[in-house]
């Protein structure tokens, strides 16, 4: 296979016409205090095969990412002066790209997170989280597929007749998904609808008895 | 790091408990219609769900606003 990922060109036009879009946004909208923030993705992807040539298979898979953004200040003069420091905000992207034995359905992932105003604010005062915020895992798909287990689950989940997590029961449905079904690193919720999670689901329940 | 589920193909009775729960746990969730009466859940969290990381962030977030 060959690999192409361009990413990091970015071409001056698509990047004028975004800031034009958000001027005329904020135009629209009066502007005040209002962060803009446009996205411009554009995907490649090009396979070409010729039995005669050496490799006989080439794909080419290009990425052309423009982000462009209007981040207010969050104080202003009696004169409308901008001052003070801007308004909060981070933003991660990531791409993953797997590359196993060169296979020709490697995946192909493109993450992206956006974070701004009394969020940002509240992690702002310490790095490590906003590291957290901005990286991104790969996501993890799953199918919905319920049965008489997640039924079970989501009544013990749930704070009874409602729908509010019991955050103590919680704790003890992930403590059980590590213990009983060696099952971490996913969400309670995805594992009581995820039919990938079935089996695991058999076992938590009888772990925690709740099929007695 | 962040973390995102995505949960394919749930029925249409069952978005609103799937997306309460999912936000119950930390996530921002996003649906996506898929036609034919089924969507999928995209759900992003701060943080592993399995710490509770997403929750301190949920919960400052909240006190400062």
């Amino acid at each position: 296979m060959n690999w192409s990922m361009n990413w990091h060109v970015f071409k001056f036009r698509r990047i004028g016409t975004l800031l034009a879009t958000i001027g005329a946004a904020a135009s629209v909208t009066g502007c005040g205090r209002a962060l803009l923030f446009a996205e411009s993705d554009g995907v490649n992807f090009a396979i070409r095969a010729n039995a005669a040539s050496s490799p006989p298979l080439e794909v080419n898979f290009g990425l052309n990412r423009t982000i462009a953004t209007v981040v207010p200040p969050n104080k202003q003069s009696s004169d409308g002066k901008a001052t003070g420091d801007a308004v909060n905000m981070f933003a991660g992207f990531q791409v993953d790209a797997g590359l196993e034995g060169q296979k020709i359905d490697a995946d192909v992932k493109i993450a992206s997170q956006f974070a701004s105003g009394r969020a940002a604010t509240a992690v702002a005062h310490d790095p490590q989280v906003v590291a957290k915020i901005t990286k991104i895992g790969p996501p993890t798909v799953l199918t919905f597929g319920d049965d008489g287990n997640t039924a079970l689950l989501q009544a013990y989940l749930n704070k009874p007749g409602t729908t509010t997590i019991d955050p103590d029961h919680r704790q003890q449905i992930l403590a059980a998904m590590k213990s009983a079904a060696g099952i971490e690193g996913i969400s309670v919720t995805s594992f009581i609808f995820a039919k990938e999670y079935a089996a695991g689901r058999r076992l938590v329940v009888a772990a925690l008895k709740l099929n007695e | 790091m962040a973390h995102v589920e995505t949960l394919k193909d749930v029925p249409s009775a069952n978005i609103a408990a799937i997306k309460t729960s999912y936000e119950q746990e930390g996530a921002t969730v996003i649906v996506v219609d898929q036609g034919g009466g089924l969507s999928t859940l995209v759900a992003i969290f701060p943080d592993d769900p399995t710490s509770g990381t997403a929750k301190t962030v949920l919960s400052q977030g909240v006190a400062r606003s």
